[in-house]
């Protein structure tokens, strides 16, 4: 090695003249990557790393385009699903990201930002309901315009009144019964209740002072529900309850039909149930042996129960997701065969993690991992981790074949690669190792070997 | 003869080194071709220069997303020079078709390839210490031999996930058939190669900006049967490491790699020590003058252990003996898209065990010169 150090002592000033360099700033990385991707437009490393940088620059159009290219090359890369995700979210494409964001979860390798995903998807579904009654709202009138299908049906929340205010969240609860049972009918398809919720909470943002049935038929218009079911719910007297519904015709706002149940608040899934049934009736469904049977099934044994999940439901419409979760995981105890409730609770404690999910807790999760290489490698301006494909376990498994049968040709032919590594090891080569030949100092015995015997 | 088996670790080394393969038909095939030469002169006492011409073409053809295809051949000129005797072998070697078989999410990879005997495989006396020379573990050459006969290989490797680790591990089985290694008048020598048994298992993460992989190799090989003489030369066991880390723009590799070889026996029934060479291996790619320019450094030790033997009435002690060389190498890239030249020049130093008129331990000092200009041609 002595003969070595002027040649090391050359390569470690050089190197160290190299770090010395300090790191490099977004805008070379970019410069950089633009360059490159002018003479590789095809490469989905580079046209990943440029949509990363972009995005690190907050040129989101840029990043967008960039990464859209990547994906098309190579749509399986998790790690530009998931910058595509993060850039349509800057740009207000709830839609896109959740797109983007599943296919990381389908083709992702880093299980944490996986999890993470998952519940930012859920989070972004709350937002998407929120964005889409604005828009619905600012474009009213063309969709108010437009008829909606009589087979789509709208429940909207009842109201409630009464002495007892605990019970006010049954108005969300009964709702949510009813949009349930209702969506038993293989005749009907229902609005998904969160959805018109948000769209009421639009209007009503709007347009303070307008009343509940005016709301209601707007909201129905917009969602281009056909009809849609409103009432209330009357506390009698300490135990018992009152329940009223109507079958709005939303084009003409007028009333097609009504029901009504009365019941000891003990009762109320009989109460829920009778009003359904009769609904059905009003809304000219006939229910098959088997749609029917499932909609005599009680959700849950507990009005207790109950009365948690509507108080979860009217926190989770008002955003207050963690206090949801508290009510929605009471009502499981209460009733741990309370289906719906251990749905909701999963949902809300997605919805409230995925919140917190940004930019940053991602790569935080990221670091270390082989996208993580990718991403840093891309605020370094390059293509890939300096030698590598970004990792993965294809990567690895690819790798493992290659060394249980590996190709000579491919590896004479390795300078032609990225990081090109042309060094050789010793391997066996049986006949030049068996006679020495192969010793560049030895002398060989391959004469013995020849003029032994012929085998007979 | 297994030239596969020659070159096992760089070719682990340019697998992980390669671009990822998102190719998904066969019009995102790739060609690559390396002419290459490697000179090395040993000085006295044994005065001898060895080179290699060599030409290797490579073609990987995807078929889908799954199924890869790859076929590759070289041409070679090996030369061995000592005072006024020369050995030549030239021509075409061996063709390796192989096919890699990726199923399921948690990728399973299946892998088989056939050696074709395109090559020389027989060679005459005046052959032999060219054709034996270019198989030098030390030395290295990118084409280690000029043919080793119809041979068939099967193995299968599975990757999972633990923590932040990806960790590989897989089998494979290498069968080769019979052939002749020697064209000498009147003389007939078959030769069986042992069945080789090969198991791997490699772990890789990344880590920082880069990423850094391990593996180690063990390959079992048969009894090597060359007419009457039983033999083999013992079992191996390769050990690699691979760091690469982009720092303020430049990309560093470090490879590394380490081949141990089990006693075994010689073909003249003479024992065979056991023997390590160790190599490291450091890059720095500078991104300047608008392209890649890559300085490298390698250093490589070889340790030799040597038999006593006994003639008349002297008894030799076993012993062991040292190699050593380093090699200062540039490289860079010239073209863009799918077209891309790497021209690169390396030069030697070092220094070889041996031993002189008196059967003294020396050392021959060593010198060496590489040049190659490796092209890949993609869409």
């Amino acid at each position: 090695m002595r003969i070595l150090n002027p040649v090391f002592s050359t390569l470690l000033v050089g190197g160290l003249a190299a770090c010395a360099t300090g790191g490099m700033s977004a805008g070379d990385s970019v410069t950089r990557l633009e360059q490159q991707q002018r003479s590789s437009p095809t490469s989905a490393a580079v046209n990943r790393s440029l949509g990363i940088a972009y995005y690190k620059a907050n040129r989101y159009a840029e990043a967008r385009a960039s990464l859209e290219a990547a994906t098309k090359i190579d749509p399986k890369d998790g790690t530009t699903s998931l910058y595509l995700g993060l850039t349509d979210e800057e740009l207000g494409d709830l839609s896109a990201a959740k797109a983007a964001y599943s296919s990381y979860i389908q083709f992702g390798r880093t299980s944490r930002v996986r999890s993470q995903l998952q519940s930012r998807l859920a989070a972004l579904t709350r937002k998407e309901l929120t964005a889409d009654a604005k828009a619905a709202v600012q474009q009213e009138a063309s969709l108010s315009g437009q008829p909606g299908n009589p087979r789509t049906v709208a429940v909207l929340p009842l109201r409630f009144s009464g002495a007892d205010t605990t019970l006010k969240a049954l108005e969300r609860g009964f709702a949510d019964l009813l949009t349930t049972d209702l969506a038993r009918s293989s005749q009907l398809t229902l609005v998904e209740r969160s959805r018109m919720q948000a769209l009421i909470d639009e209007i009503k943002l709007q347009q303070t002072g307008a009343t509940d049935a005016a709301t209601n038929v707007r909201a129905g218009k917009l969602v281009r529900a056909g009809r849609v079911v409103q009432g209330s719910i009357l506390q009698v007297d300490v135990s018992s309850l009152r329940v009223d519904a109507a079958v709005v015709d939303v084009p003409t706002s007028q009333i097609q039909g009504s029901a009504q149940a009365a019941d000891q608040l003990e009762q109320v899934f009989n109460l829920e149930k009778k009003l359904a049934l009769d609904l059905f009736t009003q809304l000219g469904v006939t229910l098959t042996v088997a749609e029917r049977t499932q909609i005599e099934q009680r959700p849950s044994r507990s009005m207790q129960a109950f009365l948690a999940y509507s108080r979860g439901l009217s926190a989770e419409d008002e955003g207050r997701y963690d206090d949801a979760g508290r009510f929605f995981n009471e009502a499981v105890r209460i009733d741990p065969g309370f289906g719906a409730a251990q749905s909701k609770s999963q949902e809300v404690s997605a919805v409230s993690a995925g919140a917190a999910v940004n930019a940053a807790s991602v790569e935080v999760s990221l670091k270390g991992t082989a996208e993580g290489a990718v991403v840093a490698a891309a605020q370094q301006g390059s293509p890939a981790p300096s030698g590598t494909s970004g990792g993965g376990l294809g990567s690895t498994a690819q790798t493992t074949a290659g060394d249980l049968n590996p190709s000579a040709t491919g590896a004479a032919t390795g300078g032609a690669t990225t990081g090109g590594v042309t060094s050789q090891p010793g391997s066996k080569d049986p006949v030049s190792a068996g006679t020495g030949s192969d010793n560049p100092t030895g002398t060989a015995k391959v004469i013995i070997v020849i003029t032994r015997p012929k085998t007979p | 003869m297994s030239m596969p088996m020659r070159t096992l670790v760089p070719l682990a080394l340019a697998t992980i080194l390669a671009p990822a393969l998102s190719a998904q038909s066969v019009f995102d095939s790739q060609l690559r071709l390396a002419p290459q030469f490697i000179q090395y002169q040993i000085k006295s006492p044994s005065n001898e220069t060895i080179s290699e011409l060599a030409v290797p073409v490579f073609v990987s053809i995807p078929f889908g997303s799954r199924f890869t295809f790859d076929v590759g051949t070289s041409y070679a000129r090996a030369r061995a020079t000592s005072g006024s005797a020369l050995s030549e072998i030239n021509g075409l070697t061996d063709t390796q078709l192989r096919g890699n078989l990726t199923l399921g999410t948690d990728f399973v990879v299946i892998t088989g390839g056939v050696n074709l005997p395109t090559g020389k495989s027989a060679v005459t006396l005046d052959q032999v210490t060219a054709a034996g020379r270019i198989g030098s573990d030390f030395l290295a050459f990118p084409i280690s031999n000029m043919g080793t006969g119809l041979a068939a290989t099967g193995g299968i490797a599975i990757a999972r996930p633990i923590g932040d680790w990806n960790i590989g591990f897989g089998g494979a089985v290498r069968h080769s058939s019979t052939y002749d290694p020697f064209n000498v008048p009147g003389q007939t020598l078959r030769f069986t190669p042992g069945d080789e048994y090969r198991a791997r298992i490699g772990v890789d993460r990344g880590l920082n900006n880069g990423r850094m992989s391990l593996g180690l190799t063990y390959s079992a090989f048969g009894d090597d049967a060359a007419g009457p003489s039983i033999y083999n030369t013992g079992n191996r066991l390769i050990a690699q490491a691979v760091v690469t880390q982009s720092i303020s723009g430049a990309d560093v590799t470090f490879a590394g790699y380490n081949v141990f070889r089990a006693p075994g026996q010689y073909a003249t029934g003479d024992p065979a020590g056991r023997e390590n060479i160790a190599n490291g291996y450091l890059g720095i790619g500078l991104h300047m003058l608008g392209t890649l320019v890559e300085p490298s450094i390698e250093a490589r030790h070889w340790l030799q252990n040597l038999p006593g033997f006994t003639s008349g009435s002297t008894t030799t002690a076993d012993r062991s003996q040292s190699s050593y060389l380093g090699t200062f190498g540039i490289r860079t890239r010239i073209g863009t898209g799918g077209l891309a030249a790497y021209p690169s020049v390396g030069y030697t130093m070092g220094q070889l065990a041996t031993v002189d008129a008196q059967n003294n331990q020396v050392h021959a000092d060593l010198i060496g010169f590489r040049a190659q200009l490796a092209i890949r041609v993609a869409p």
